[in-house]
């Protein structure tokens, strides 16, 4: 009893930090965020303003985690982590060169762990993320009726590897001499010629 | 037995209190909206009807509206109440930022418009390629690509690329491995245009980890040639001098 006596003491900040840690999470409102299982990416890049960007406000010690909510009262959680190369050995793992990413985890409404990398810039990021009204699922999902959106790259099958087309860096340089309409329709144009 | 019990109240009772955040540290202010995401938040009295007194620490934060936040922030700290659509309501912060963002340059001109100056015109390729970020990544990867070359190698516009198109590394722990591909390209690219290698090693390693072999990795290297070779050709038929890439023919 008398041993035990000083190490609850000792273990006692401790666990009532434990205990008061999560109560004093922020929530954060976003007003323009949309619907979070469909949308995730609003709400990471919404996360990365609060850090980063212009408009940035959260202390490093706020940005670990916090809650975002949008206007139809769906809060998501989310927690940031700066990631470090590390020299790693045996499964221990020693962190020591900054890579400039922020890795943004969300857990969703529907149960779903999203997670997305930003690259530290100081650049305010789009929310919401897109314009137009249908976005894919986000990060190449699972979703069949995807697979004719877009040919440049199969993101929609992990698993099947394709030696990139290197014709297609033609493509880079193929945004053609514009007529005189202003339209790059004109295949013949060579950057090379 | 008893003094010792007390005792270890006492010291408890410190203890907590000094462990305590401090957000709630400035006089007059709630802590409301600090929420669960099961549980449903109840409206308070909105702090930002308080007294605004913020409390200055030398980390470069203050206390505002019990929270420590940034001192150099170009917005407004508030807590407000909202209801949404089903009538529910919540309390939540918000930081507004004290001026609007002025809006781009070309944020008046439509597609058609800036595909034609997206030729000579990182600028425009620039938004071009933010605007058709999801409806046709394919030109926007052009587009973006184009404005780094035209910007002088800017790795912005291919870290902006990357994130924005390529962003998603992970579904419930299952990794995407097509994403960290495209990501690890134009990290691996935006290291040849002169940003540190970084990330570029630590998307490597993470493709590694996933079980990329040496033949995908070496491909992928290629392909970063040839994106490279592909910016260079667009500075030397454009601006007439290439000044991205190892050596300089200005």
């Amino acid at each position: 009893m008398r041993k035990l006596l000083p190490i609850l003491l000792l273990l006692l900040p401790l666990a009532a930090d434990l205990c008061v840690a999560q109560t004093h999470v922020l929530n954060i409102v976003c007003e323009d965020c949309r619907d979070a299982d469909q949308y995730p990416d609003d709400f990471v890049n919404f996360a990365f303003n609060q850090i980063y960007g212009p408009d940035a406000w959260l202390s490093f010690e706020q940005a670990d985690d916090f809650y975002i909510t949008n206007l139809e009262n769906q809060t998501v959680y989310v927690d940031v982590d700066f990631l470090l190369l590390g020299l790693g050995f045996q499964g221990l793992r020693l962190p020591f060169w900054p890579t400039y990413l922020l890795q943004i985890t969300l857990a969703l409404p529907d149960g779903t762990v999203y997670t997305a990398i930003r690259s530290i810039y100081q650049t305010s990021l789009p929310v919401p993320s897109s314009d137009d009204n249908v976005q894919t699922d986000p990060g190449g999902g699972d979703d069949e009726d995807d697979e004719d959106e877009d040919d440049y790259y199969d993101y929609d099958n992990d698993d099947e590897w394709e030696e990139p087309e290197y014709d297609d860096n033609v493509g880079i340089t193929g945004i053609e001499d514009p007529d005189d309409d202003g339209f790059f329709e004109d295949p013949d144009w060579c950057e090379e010629c | 037995m008893i003094r010792k019990i007390a005792l270890a109240a006492v010291l408890g009772a410190l203890a907590v209190y000094f462990t305590y955040p401090d957000s709630n540290d400035a006089p007059g202010y709630t802590s409301a909206g600090q929420t669960h995401p099961g549980n449903k938040p109840t409206p308070q009295q909105p702090a930002a009807m308080g007294r605004h007194v913020p409390v200055i620490t030398d980390d470069g934060t203050e206390v505002v509206l019990g929270l420590r936040v940034r001192r150099d922030r170009n917005c407004r700290v508030e807590l407000k109440d909202y209801v949404t659509t089903q009538g529910e309501m919540f309390s939540a912060y918000s930081c507004t930022p004290k001026f609007p963002a002025p809006p781009h340059m070309y944020a008046e001109y439509d597609n058609e418009t800036l595909a034609g100056m997206a030729y000579a015109d990182a600028e425009a390729a620039a938004l071009l390629g933010h605007r058709l970020i999801d409806k046709d990544t394919h030109q926007s990867y052009q587009l973006l690509i184009r404005a780094a070359a035209l910007d002088g190698g800017k790795v912005e516009h291919i870290a902006w690329l990357s994130d924005q198109a390529f962003g998603a590394t992970a579904i419930n722990g299952e990794p995407r491995v097509a994403n960290l591909q495209r990501q690890y390209e134009l990290a691996a690219l935006a290291t040849r245009l002169g940003d540190g290698p970084g990330k570029s090693l630590y998307l490597r390693n993470e493709l590694i980890r996933i079980g990329v072999g040496d033949d995908q990795l070496h491909l992928l290297d290629m392909r970063v040639d040839a994106l490279l070779q592909s910016m260079r050709d667009i500075q030397r038929t454009v601006l007439g001098e290439v000044t991205i890439g190892e050596q300089d023919d200005a």
